[in-house]
């Protein structure tokens, strides 16, 4: 018997059949924040649904990007479990790495677009396009998730 | 979901996918109304968490009589230790205040029947009784995804590709004692030489839907005649509780105890269909959104599988 933990999952990813996890390998910690003046470093988190309904589920968005060359990577995974009890499992076929194509800064606000790596098998609803809006004065990020604008909260 | 990974976190109660029940379906055996078809499902995801059977738990389907959500009758599937990858499982039928206990006793229907762990189900024959364990597609849909989603339903499947652990009896209906009888799956885990209660079910989306964070183990740890009263961490009823829930769904608040106690009535008289019993392609998500939502969610938009079978053991061929 095994407890659920990413590396199982990474196992059956290639069965197609099962959780699997986001192999997608950040470069950074989820955490909010400037490794320097141009590196914005985030990563979002929203519970999923909403209350009244208990949230089962996380949807994770982190990464880096670079506000000076306007490229970065993200990712975006949708999680098992609520955000204070989140798993490492990642709900079969939600992982996407994200090319960032554009940033554009505004005072305290960020708006990262990009387009999705993975574009073969989208979720019903889900865009190819990507964004998301990173507000630095409220720690707070807009996101969409599956053709419904999500906010999300940024971990400190 | 419907009972799957039902502990706080998306995860297995007492973190053992072995024991997690995923549903639980009891149904008039088609072709023959003497006799009835009851289904525990368990082992979400199977094989990928778990490959085999616990051989130190008690895997059973309780029968309450009387109305008082106390067990009258308990079918007690006990499989062996792994040997050369393979799992023998007795049945035992508990009754009276034996079916009560958590403990295994009363004799055996099916002995030494082979589990199976391949597309090919091995089924053992006893006298009036049948009986199969092993891997097979699990039933169970939904869109799990639209749920998430804030219930913006897509018609997608989140449970078309997957397996579970299924444990399948077919009883002689003089074996569920008088009829109506409610029902319920149990899992019961040895801690320690001490036998703990681990999971339950009875009717769909109940621990999963109105339960939150810790109450899901309470609620699990409890038994149906329990329900009633008991009450969550915060210090109200689950009664209170899942009235608050079905306010704030819309629903009507006093369906909380039509909910509760969670039994699965089954009356083996009358032709089989939830609420009535549940078969495999009963709609039970559509019906408990119309139910808690009063009507204002229809359908998630996703119907039975295609790959159930017209005969025993009735769970499609695993994936």
């Amino acid at each position: 018997m095994k407890t659920i933990d990413r590396r199982d999952f990474l196992k059956m990813a290639g069965a197609g059949s099962v959780v699997v996890v986001a192999g997608v390998a950040m470069p950074v910690a989820g955490y909010f924040g400037w490794t320097n003046k141009d590196i914005l470093r985030f990563r979002a988190v929203a519970g999923m649904p909403k209350a009244p309904l208990p949230e089962y589920a996380s949807y994770v968005i982190e990464g880096q990007v670079d506000l000076h060359a306007r490229t970065g990577q993200l990712a975006k995974s949708i999680h098992a479990g609520a955000p204070d009890a989140m798993s490492g499992v990642v709900f079969p076929g939600t992982a996407r790495t994200v090319r960032v194509t554009d940033v554009q800064q505004s005072g305290n606000h960020v708006l990262i677009t990009g387009e999705l790596g993975e574009q073969s098998n989208l979720l019903p609803g889900e865009s190819p396009n990507f964004s998301i809006r990173v507000d630095r004065s409220t720690g707070l990020a807009h996101a969409d998730f599956l053709g419904s604008e999500v906010v999300m909260r940024l971990d400190k | 979901m419907a009972d799957h990974l039902d502990a706080p976190g998306l995860t297995s109660p007492m973190s053992d996918p072995r024991t997690d029940i995923t549903d639980v379906y009891a149904f008039r055996k088609p072709g023959d109304s003497s006799k009835s078809i009851l289904v525990l499902n368990v082992n979400p995801l199977a094989p990928a968490l778990a490959p085999f059977f616990n051989s130190e738990a008690i895997y059973t389907i309780n029968v309450d009589t009387d109305g008082d959500a106390i067990a009258d009758r308990s079918f007690r599937i006990r499989f062996s230790e792994v040997e050369d990858g393979a799992q023998t499982a007795t049945v035992h039928l508990a009754k009276g205040a034996l079916a009560a206990r958590l403990n295994d006793g009363g004799p055996a229907v099916i002995a030494g029947a082979p589990a199976s762990f391949g597309s090919q189900p091995h089924i053992t024959t006893r006298g009036e009784y049948r009986f199969f364990a092993g891997l097979r597609s699990d039933p169970f849909f939904f869109d799990l995804l639209g749920f998430i989603n804030n219930l913006t339903f897509t018609g997608s499947d989140f449970f078309a590709d997957k397996n579970v652990f299924g444990i399948v009896l077919e009883v002689p209906n003089s074996a569920l004692g008088t009829s109506p009888t409610r029902l319920w799956g149990r899992t019961v885990l040895s801690k320690n030489g001490t036998l703990v209660r681990d999971d339950r079910m009875a009717r769909a989306a109940i621990n999963t839907v109105f339960n939150h964070g810790e109450d899901k183990n309470i609620f699990n740890s409890i038994d149906p005649d329990q329900d009633l009263t008991a009450v969550t961490a915060e210090g109200k009823t689950f009664v209170q509780s899942f009235r608050d829930s079905l306010t704030a769904l819309g629903g009507d608040p006093n369906l909380a105890t039509v909910l509760l106690p969670d039994l699965l009535d089954y009356d083996f008289l009358k032709p089989s269909g939830y609420l009535n019993g549940r078969r495999l392609q009963d709609d039970v998500i559509d019906i408990s959104l119309n139910l808690v939502t009063n009507g204002g969610l229809k359908t998630d938009g996703v119907g039975p599988h295609t790959d159930y079978l017209a005969d025993f053991p009735y769970l499609g061929q695993p994936h």
